[in-house]
């Protein structure tokens, strides 16, 4: 009797399967039941056995109430069927002793009842339970839609998920402009909201040295932006304990040999062309590269790449190599002398220094190596164990040669275009008639001084294809992207508009793919709703993200459509 | 034997004339004596008989002593700045207008004389706003002295605002501001001498301003009720501002961008009903009827209501980006203009002409007006201020305008972020490469429709003066920046804002030529600018950098063109 009335009630709930909350990024498999569950006074997340799953489980309860979430995104109207009382989210975790790492499961299947009671969360890892703990938040509302009174209900479904990409991240460059701990913890919390799973910090460059190497604390004494701007061995463990109880992944990049010249602060005579005007030397200001043939130079290379790599317990580790520009170094006799001694080319001196880097960061500190593309887009090869972050070229050129990729293309993952140029004392702003010319392209309908512009807007990265070219014929995969927060125009006062809602539009593609189960292509116009509202989310998560539109949009769906849904 | 001392000691200073603090805006007149005094312990002010004189004066010595303001930007100055440990005691206040209004042509001038053997500095104003100013500007010569003292640099300064009207129009339709960022907003202007909140305060996509005699737009046409400006917070916003001698001009912008007025007067409406896309410049469509006895009540209630609630003399009547379609779709709209043998322009440039004739005589307010109307053929009494956003202002000061000055293409600050209709398809590149066809997302605008971003460098390059020929009857009054919100809000205003508003800021107060008549450029205004960013930041206004703190640091350093090869 009883049995089969959970039987008809099933069957009736069935019925109304579009019932849902707006779930990002969303996950691979929903299945709503319809109906809700108020969650218990006392209600509880237990079973945690990892300590960060622990933390996790009482920073999602105290969070979930906190939000006490009222969409603002309005969504076609939904029967929900009332389910019973959510006592509890009990987790069941197989390893709780995984490493973060490369590859780690992050699987995991989360059922809330249609009738209440207690909702599961399994996976294999404890790093899958920190993604489902994520959704489960995500499932929770405030009653009946209204703040007041503080009930929370859970709408009631059986999710099944996993990332599409193990590596999903954002690059942030801390050396152009400085950010302070807390923004960088904050970014981590806002990166785990959005599953995704590691920080590329790029650490240092040549325009400031903010990271205290023990080994050579004269670097950052000497090259840092002042005393205060320096991540202490203390500021660095923070940060690396932080990423790990949220499931993200620090991976550290000294950039190396180019964007080095503050090293030239406390060692000038590694460096090449330090003292020179930047134009002719550097991509960007300052010049100065490190001396590829300089003995202490190599030492401190070595010394510097053996301390970042057991500092940071991650199996991946970037030794940079962007941006070598010859003629700094052609500059150096020795140079001059060495290429002429071994017939070489000085991109060939650069390929062989990489090389060697590349072995000592396999064979001696046991690590895979990331490295830009460059060295290899200008002829060089390297052992097929090295990752490679294209931002230039397709990243199907690399996975053909049998690398694997992480794809940070600036045309989408640049955060940084769009705002102008930051080079001093260019005139080509002034417009004499100030008003459009034909001839003007610089400030009407152009970059406005932005080598890479437009602006890359969400739309634009959210419509990147990661399986586009890449064959199975193809000994090399991708591993997923990263978006490029480069700081000479960023710092903390804007960080979070600079990064979010946009790098949400990436970690969907990253993790939900850009497809479908079905095969179906993810687009714009799917995602909308759900995305419009996360904006709302993660503003009510103390993330300061970006309006992507007046609200008016988000309370009258498709009203702000660029053609009328009615004539589609 | 005294007064010998006195003169030798100036003629060593006047060796050393370019010691100096970074000031911004600049002052029109500059005398650094080369030496620095110690602020007195017990640092006061004397002569204040205002009492928002007295609140700055009080803020301002909070400021100096919180901010104890180190430099960023290294300075291309290499002279030397003698420390005198001459005792500041403090500011002597001569104001001979205390009472006057803060509102358009009001004077703002000032001399503030720092003298380099200490005792009192001596401002003399002619109005109590003018002593404001010279706050601002005194507040920028303290920096941190030795120990825990400050010290003022001295010198002689002679200034007056270039332009009577220096503004930012603030967008709190398409998205909400809390009250708190709008008093930001104030306070970031107020350090930039900027004297002109221009409050965008309605539109089509929400109606947040409360009113007392309609109070039911708001209550239906806001997005929440907390996303509301009451009675109260509008009198704390103008008092805020006035106290820091800034003018709030209020815009209910009319016939169009109304359609939020649907919500609670739908029969005073056209064309809300229609997806926005023939209709309106944006979503969602919708203006209010020009021939409904109806609407032309409820338009003149609501003008009445907000000028009598605000006090400036000037009140903004909106009018810009009429959709004749959207009139033509309503058959009052037909019969009238087949009666009367007009035009729906025409029907437009009556309701205008009607509109600012009852501005004018009945609310007895100067109107203030987009240009549209006129650009499209309409001619209107010349007391009206117009506001430029597409046409050069010269166009409308030689018919006899006043103009603000607002072109898009260089103080329209939401530019350069793309798009943010929906359902758009353009952002997507089928090969993933730029392709020549694909102007859309390679170099292109990337969906916004006045791309790209206007830098500071961009806007500091406006001359204010281009084309205003002597003999034209109008004069540009100055400029404003236009914040539209649909794609910023509480969470990016300062990063949008600033520091591109302090950039014109300058143009607005120091003007385009200072007063040998040499052209401002960004080259020299590189290093005060750069500061100034570093400044705003440190008194809590979330400026965007405009690059790495690198080249603050190392002058010239990171110039497009290598310094030492320039002539």
């Amino acid at each position: 009797m009883k049995f089969s009335i959970a039987a008809a009630a099933a069957a009736i709930l069935f019925a109304s399967v579009d019932a849902k909350t707006l779930l990002f990024p969303i996950p691979q498999s929903v299945s709503w039941t319809g109906s809700t569950n108020q969650l218990s006074n006392d209600f509880k997340i237990t079973g945690a056995k990892n300590v960060h799953v622990k933390d996790a489980a009482k920073r999602y309860n105290k969070l979930i109430h906190k939000e006490n979430w009222v969409q603002v995104q309005v969504t076609p109207k939904q029967t929900l069927k009332k389910g019973g009382y959510l006592s509890s989210l009990h987790i069941d975790v197989k390893n709780n002793n995984a490493k973060l790492d490369k590859g780690v499961d992050e699987s995991y299947v989360l059922e809330v009842p249609a009738k209440g009671g207690k909702a599961t969360l399994s996976a294999k890892t404890w790093v899958g339970a920190l993604r489902g703990l994520e959704t489960f938040s995500q499932l929770v509302q405030a009653k009946d839609g209204k703040k007041k009174g503080g009930k929370l209900v859970a709408h009631s479904a059986k999710i099944t998920d996993a990332p599409t990409f193990e590596h999903r991240g954002i690059l942030l460059d801390t050396s152009r402009n400085f950010y302070p701990v807390k923004d960088i913890l904050r970014t981590i919390d806002a990166q785990a909201f959005n599953k995704m799973n590691v920080l590329h910090w790029h650490a240092t460059d040549s325009q400031a040295w903010p990271f205290y190497f023990k080994s050579h604390p004269e670097l950052s004494e000497k090259g840092a932006y002042s005393e205060e701007e320096t991540y202490s061995s203390k500021d660095i463990k923070t940060i690396i304990k932080y990423g790990q109880s949220r499931g993200v992944r620090i991976i550290l990049e000294i950039d190396m040999p180019a964007h080095t010249a503050t090293i030239g602060e406390s060692h000038p005579d590694y460096m090449i062309c330090a003292d020179k005007f930047w134009a002719p030397f550097a991509a960007e200001p300052p010049a100065g590269q490190l001396n590829p043939l300089h003995k202490k130079a190599n030492k401190l290379v070595r010394d510097i790449v053996k301390e970042a790599t057991e500092t940071f317990p991650d199996s991946l580790y970037h030794t940079g190599g962007d941006e070598i520009n010859t003629a700094c170094w052609e500059l150096d006799a020795g140079i001059q002398k060495y290429t002429k001694q071994h017939n070489m080319t000085t991109k060939e001196v650069w390929f062989e220094w990489t090389t060697d880097l590349l072995k000592y960061v396999t064979k001696t500190l046991k690590k895979t190596p990331i490295i830009w593309e460059d060295p290899v887009r200008d002829g060089g090869r390297y052992p097929k164990n090295t990752v490679i972050q294209s931002w230039i070229d397709p990243p199907s050129t690399y996975t053909k040669m049998g690398h694997d990729v992480i794809v940070s293309n600036f045309d989408y993952f640049y955060l940084d275009c769009g705002h102008g140029g930051w080079v001093g004392n260019d005139n080509r702003y002034d417009s004499p008639n100030q008003t459009e010319s034909a001839t003007d392209v610089f400030n009407y309908g152009g970059g406005g001084g932005s080598w890479c512009a437009p602006f890359k807007t969400w739309q634009r990265i959210y419509s990147y294809d990661y399986t586009h070219g890449i064959d199975k014929s193809h000994k090399g995969k991708i591993l997923g992207g990263e978006l490029a927060m480069w700081s000479e125009q960023t710092g903390p006062t804007v960080i979070d508009p600079r990064l979010w809602p946009r790098s949400a539009a990436a970690a969907e593609t990253y993790w939900s793919g850009s497809y479908d189960k079905k095969g179906n292509r993810r687009t714009v116009k799917a995602v909308s709703e759900r995305f419009y509202d996360w904006v709302y989310r993660m503003q009510a998560r103390g993330i300061n993200a970006e309006p992507v539109q007046p609200k008016y949009c988000a309370t009258h769906p498709n009203a702000c459509d660029l053609n009328d849904p009615s004539a589609a | 034997m005294k007064l010998l001392s006195l003169v030798a000691a100036c003629a060593l200073v006047s060796a050393s004339v370019e010691a100096k603090t970074f000031l911004f805006p600049i002052p029109q007149e500059v005398a650094w004596s080369g030496t620095t005094a110690i602020l007195s312990k017990n640092f006061s002010f004397q002569g204040i008989q205002n009492k928002n004189l007295q609140k700055a004066a009080d803020r301002y010595l909070d400021l100096i002593k919180k901010e104890r303001w180190v430099p960023v930007s290294v300075g291309t100055d290499n002279t030397t700045t003698t420390p005198t440990y001459n005792e500041l005691q403090g500011i002597n206040f001569q104001v001979s207008d205390n009472s006057a209004k803060v509102d358009l042509g009001v004077d703002e001038s000032y001399t503030l004389d720092v003298p380099e053997l200490g005792g009192f500095a001596n401002v003399r104003a002619a109005t109590w706003i003018g002593a404001l100013r010279s706050l601002e500007t005194f507040s920028q010569m303290v920096e941190a002295g030795e120990k825990e003292t400050l010290v003022a640099h001295t010198a002689k300064i002679n200034d007056a605002p270039t332009y009577v009207h220096r503004g930012i129009l603030l967008d709190t339709s398409r998205n909400y501001y809390p009250v708190k960022d709008i008093l930001r907003t104030l306070e970031a202007q107020s350090y930039n001498k900027m004297n002109v909140l221009h409050w965008h305060a309605t539109d089509s996509q929400s109606w947040p301003l409360e009113l007392k005699s309609l109070p039911e737009i708001s209550k239906k046409g806001a997005y929440s009720a907390k996303e509301v400006y009451t009675a109260e917070d509008v009198q704390t916003v103008i008092k805020f501002a006035e106290e820091r001698g800034i003018r709030i001009i209020i815009e209910i912008d009319m016939p169009a961008h109304t359609a939020s007025i649907v919500e609670s007067h739908p029969d005073a409406m056209i064309c809300t009903d229609v997806f926005w896309g023939p209709y309106a410049a944006e979503p969602p469509a919708g203006q209010l009827n020009p021939v409904s006895d109806y609407a032309h009540d409820i338009v003149k209630t609501i003008a009445k209501d907000v000028s009598e609630a605000f006090p400036d003399s000037v009140y903004h009547t909106g009018g810009d980006e009429i959709n004749t379609k959207c009139w033509d779709l309503n058959e009052d709209v037909q019969a009238y203009k087949a009666k009367n043998n007009m035009t729906t322009l025409e029907v437009w440039f009556e309701w205008t002409t009607n509109f600012l004739e009852y501005v004018k005589t009945d609310l007895k307010k100067r109107p203030m007006l987009w240009e549209d109307p006129i650009r499209d053929g309409g001619d209107y009494e010349k007391n009206t201020i117009v506001q430029t956003w597409l046409s050069p202002p010269s166009t409308y000061t030689a018919q006899g305008y006043d103009v603000v000055v607002s072109n898009f293409d260089y103080f329209y600050l939401d530019c350069g972020h793309g798009g943010w209709v929906g359902l758009d398809e353009r952002y997507h590149s089928p090969t993933q490469t730029e392709t020549p066809e694909d102007v859309h997302n390679y170099a292109g605008n990337a969906g916004s429709w006045c791309g790209p971003f206007k830098t500071w460098q961009r806007i500091y390059g406006y001359d204010m003066t281009k084309g205003i020929e002597k003999d034209h009857p109008g004069k540009v009054l100055g400029g404003e920046l236009a914040m539209w919100a649909e794609q910023t809000g509480p969470t990016v205003i300062d990063g949008r804002l600033w520091p591109r508003s302090a950039s014109a800021a300058e143009m607005y107060w120091s003007g385009s030529y200072d007063r040998a008549g040499e052209r401002r450029t960004v080259k020299q205004s590189s290093e005060r600018f750069y500061d100034w960013v570093y400044r705003l930041q440190a008194r809590g206004i979330n400026a965007e950098p405009v690059q790495p703190k690198y080249c603050a640091t190392h002058p010239n350093a990171c110039d497009l063109n290598d310094p030492s090869l320039e002539a």
